[in-house]
This record gives structure tokens, sequence and C-alpha cells, in this order.
């Protein structure tokens, strides 16, 4: 009965973050499957952890992050790995883009990360959604930290330049 | 505002965006449900184990194991024998190879000191020692491979005895009979390093008394195509294999494997590949079963035992005496509404099956007159030993009357066998 209670105190505090982990994990892997599978991989052990669980269910959110970004982990360090060659040469590809008035939606600011190489994508979720410093961010990439900043440094001029209105007022095609 | 600040101030905005899929969002909550189950099972199994070794230690023989060379790792791995019988037997029996490796950085040493391999899986016993060490806390963040530039993917547990930590990380089989392993530590107790270390593994001993039998056998229907491969029966563990294609809902990760009646449950666990242009996903689920014994037995069962695709409901159940539902092969009725610790409850009774579990129908809301939902934040599921069940829910809020319920997402038995009988012989 007590286990069942806690069952009952973890997944209430979970469902608000479901979502959340979901964008996150997505953002992390490219891949709604590989997502899916990252959640469901860190919900499981956040579960197996709950009791470790410290600061009250304001701390939850936080805490389940963190076990997803280091579950994550072995996903980030392979895909950097095949990414590589790719990020080394390729530069933006080139999509439709959406109008000013739906840039001014700044929800849509992330959405526009998300359309990022997925190399850029990783570096600006885990610096600015998930607040990491760059020297754990390097852990986590298995990059040199000089890496990673140059990569953040990529990732923002290439949203800066998708962001930015030309002379006419259109924004610059992608 | 720079853009970095814009980044980092709606980030929280983006993030409450609803996401599309709730039908994969309860399959995770049916998830954590089912690990509750089984989690519940293997404290029964502690209560077994306990009263096992009072029994041995009555009989009067005492086994003697490795342990005594390793006064951490064994006494360790005999506290997770509930956990983990494979891992448990095979120490028991010598199987333990002793490893010394050692890395420091930071004051916090990483030290592997044993490792059990099998054709099944690979388990590292590790210690840590350093300060401030204890319960509760992080595994170690580590890599672990059979490349140094290849890092598997892998699972642990761990415990903080006396102020130091001893864990286990179990990961894939080694490829061959010997080689060697690459343990990299990056992260212990919130302090970040560099604890590299590389040993050699042989699985030879344990392969001996493995036996693997290659199964070739379809199941085949509507959003699945899947085939079961093999059938592998270790020292330390037994698994089976099945891999396909499935389209998006479809759950098939729950199992039991019989061998001369001795049935065993697994949840498996599923990679995924990238979806084909059909919206069909390719698929491997491996189911891993505690270590088995085969006997004699000339067969093994393996079966699926919920198999299900997750879809929208549209069940609705009148919170008003009398009310009652019909849904497929199951009934719902309204028994009563009442306080409860932080809310309501509400209470419904239902048809009982052996085998029917809650996860059947998730996401429930409750749903007032003008409209107003309110969640379901919890639920139980009890026979009542007379071929019916109580179905409690519970709500953080007051229920309105009148309201209906709803629930949001079922699982959809899928039609059809999925059973297979591999021959042992």
């Amino acid at each position: 009965m007590f286990r069942r209670r806690i069952d009952e105190e973890f997944l209430a505090l979970l469902r608000p973050q479901e979502p959340k982990l979901f964008r996150i994990a997505r953002a992390l892997t490219g891949q709604e499957a590989d997502a899916w599978d990252l959640l469901q991989e860190s919900t499981l052990l956040a579960y197996d952890r709950f009791g470790q669980l410290r600061g009250g269910p304001d701390a939850f959110g936080p805490w389940i992050r963190r076990i997803l970004v280091n579950t994550a982990k072995n996903h980030l360090v392979q895909r950097n790995r095949v990414v590589l060659l790719e990020a080394m040469e390729a530069e933006v590809g080139f999509d439709p883009s959406p109008g000013p008035e739906e840039l001014l939606d700044q929800r849509l600011l992330w959405d526009e990360v998300m359309n990022l190489e997925l190399h850029h994508r990783q570096v600006l979720t885990l610096r600015f959604l998930l607040d990491l410093p760059v020297d754990e961010i390097a852990t986590l990439l298995d990059l040199p930290a000089g890496t990673v900043k140059s990569r953040i440094h990529r990732a923002l001029a290439t949203l800066r330049q998708r962001l930015q209105p030309s002379a006419e007022g259109a924004v610059i095609q992608r | 505002m720079s853009i970095e600040q814009r980044l980092s101030a709606n980030a929280e905005a983006w993030l409450e965006q609803e996401v599309a899929s709730s039908e994969r969002m309860d399959n995770l909550e049916a998830l954590v449900r089912q690990r509750s189950r089984l989690s519940r099972k293997r404290w029964v199994g502690v209560a077994a184990a306990v009263a096992a070794a009072v029994t041995i230690t009555l009989m009067g023989p005492t086994l003697v194991s490795v342990a005594a060379d390793l006064p951490w790792i064994g006494p360790y791995i005999a506290r997770m024998a509930a956990h983990d019988e494979g891992a448990h037997w095979a120490e028991q029996r010598g199987y333990l190879a002793p490893v010394i490796a050692s890395a420091s950085d930071n004051g916090y040493t990483l030290r592997v000191e044993g490792v059990l391999a099998d054709p099944a899986r690979t388990i590292i016993y590790y210690s840590v020692e350093g300060p401030e060490l204890k319960d509760p806390m992080m595994p170690p963040t580590t890599e672990v491979g059979f490349d140094p530039e290849r890092s598997l993917a892998h699972s642990g547990r761990h415990e903080v005895v006396d102020g130091k930590l001893i864990g286990e990380i179990t990961t894939a089989p080694l490829p061959g009979p010997t080689g060697t392993v690459y343990l990299r530590g990056r992260e212990i107790n919130g302090v970040t390093g560099n604890w590299s270390l590389s040993f050699d593994v042989s699985r030879t001993d344990l392969s001996g008394l493995a036996r693997e039998y290659p199964v070739d056998q379809h199941w085949q229907g509507e959003g699945y195509d899947l085939r079961i491969t093999r059938l592998l029966i270790a020292p330390t563990q037994t698994t089976v294999e099945v891999e396909g294609f499935v389209s998006s809902g479809i759950d098939l990760r729950q199992a039991e494997l019989v061998v001369d009646g001795q049935a065993l449950t697994a949840m498996g666990t599923s990679t995924g590949g990238a979806s084909t242009n059909e919206g069909r996903k390719k698929v491997t689920y491996r189911y891993s079963f505690d270590r088995i014994d085969a006997g004699t037995a000339s067969t093994a069962t393996f079966r699926l035992t919920a198999p299900v695709q997750w879809q929208e409901s549209d069940l609705v159940v009148d919170l008003k005496p009398g009310a009652r539902v019909e849904r497929h092969d199951r009934w719902f009725q309204f028994s009563a509404v009442g306080e409860a610790e932080g809310g309501t409850q509400i209470t419904l009774q239902t048809g009982w099956q052996p085998g029917m579990s809650l996860q059947d129908f998730s996401g429930w809301t409750v749903i007032g007159a003008r409209g107003v939902e309110e969640r379901v934040i919890g639920a139980g599921l009890e026979p009542n030993g007379d071929g019916t069940a109580t179905l409690t829910l519970q709500t953080g809020r007051p229920v309105p009357d009148p309201a209906r319920l709803e629930a949001g997402s079922e699982a959809v038995v899928i039609p059809g066998s999925f059973e297979a009988t591999i021959s042992l012989k």
C-alpha cells in the first residue's frame, strides 16, 4: 500500500514534466523514436531512485532532467562521433522560413533551434535550455571545452542569421 | 536582449507546450506501474531469499564462495541476490573473476574488483573510495565498452556501506570468448575527473554452461511483422530476442517464458531504429529473464502476455448511482465518491480476470457539468475475489456533481497468437 502511494506520488510529479522531458529528449537525440526510448529509460531510472530525491516536489523537475541528461550521455557521445564529419562539412540547410510575424512569437525561437543541425541543437539545448556549464557539456559530449564553445558560437551565429530580417524586411532564407 | 538571453528567457515557455502524443505518455506511466509491480514481486523474492538462507544455515553445510577473497563484492552480490539470482548463482560457484584495476583522480579511487561474464551479459563489480560517500547519491558517471572509442549502453546499481561505494555495471556480452573491457569514470559524487581503466575478461568458463537455441518463428498481423530469433539460456540470465517492424502505439514489452513448469516474467527492452516510409518502426526487443535451470525440459514456451495497441478511448462513465458501461470485454460500474487524503476518491467495480492490469485504460479525467477537467492523480485495482475488482481513482480536488469520468486512452489487445514453442533438444 505504501509502495502504491509512492507510485502515485511519483506519477503525479512526473505528469507535468512529461512533455518537457520529451522535448528535451527530442532536442538531444534528434529523432522521435530515440527520444521516446531515452524518456522511457530515464523515467524508469528516476522511478528506481525516487527515494533519493531531496528537496520536495519542487526539486523533482530539475532532478529528473538531470537524470535524463545523464542517461542521454551515451546517445550524445555516440551521436557526436558519428556526426562529427558531417558537422565539420555541413553548413546550414535551406528550408522555407517562417514569416517575421511568426518569429515575434518567442516560442518559435526554440522551434527554430530545433531546425538547426543536430550538433548545434544539442549544444544550445544543453547550454540554454538545461543551463549546463560548458565544462559539463564537454564531458557529456566527450568533446574538448574549446570545441563546445566554438560549436555554441557557430550555432548562435546560424540562429541569428536565420532570425535576421533582410534589408527589405524579409527573413533571410535558410 | 541578446539571443543568448532570449534563449534562456524563453526556454520554459517552449518546454511548457503540449506534446501531441498523449498516448505515448500514457505508455510511460504504464511502464512505471509495470516496474512497480515487478518491484513488489522482488520484495516477495527478498523474503523468499531470507527464508532460504535460514534454511541453509539450519541444514548445516556452508556454501563457500569467492566472497572471502573479495570482502566487499561477495556480500554485495549476496544482498542483491533477490534482484539478480543468476549473478548470485555464478558467484557462489566461483565464476566471479577477481580483477585488480584501479585509478585515482581528485581524491576518489575507482577500483574494479571482479567481473562476471557469460554470453548474455558482462557484469563489472567495482568500488569507490573517497570523501563524503553516503547514500543517497548518484552513481558514478561512466563509459564502458570493448573498444576504447565506442561506449556501450549499460545499467547499474550501487549502495554505500561504511563510506565505501560498491556497485555493478551491466553491459553487453563480450563479442568473443576473451576481450578487453574499457571503463572510464567521468564523474564521481559530483566531482568530474578521469578514471580510466582497462582489464582483460574471459567468458569462456560460463560460456561452456550456456545453451543457445536459434529460433525462426514469425508473428505477423496488422501493425506488426516480427521474428523470434533466438533463446539463450546462459548461467546468469535467460534472454529471448525478437526483431521486426511495428506500427506506432504497439506495445509488446510484457512477456513470459515457461520452461519445465517454471514461469518467468520479463519486461522487454526495445531498441528502435528509424521509422520507415510506411510509418512502421524497425525494432529489436530483448527480453531478459532471471536465470533458469532448463533441467531435462524438452521445450520452452515464450509468449507475449500483453500485446496491446494503444489508442484514444471513448469510454465514459457517469458518476451517478447505477451508471454502468461496457467496453470490449470489460465493464465498469460506478460505486461511490468519497473524501480521501488530499482529494477525492472515486470507486468503480469492474470485471476481473487473471492477468488483468490497471494499465488497460489510462489518462482518466473527471469532467464536471461546466466542462472543468480534473485529472486523476492516483489509481489502484484490487481483485475482490469473486470475479470482480475495485478500481479506485483519486483526484487532487473535490469532484463536482454531476460529473463524468473519461478514459484518455486504452490498450486494445492485439488479436492473434503470440506464443512460440521452442525446442530445447
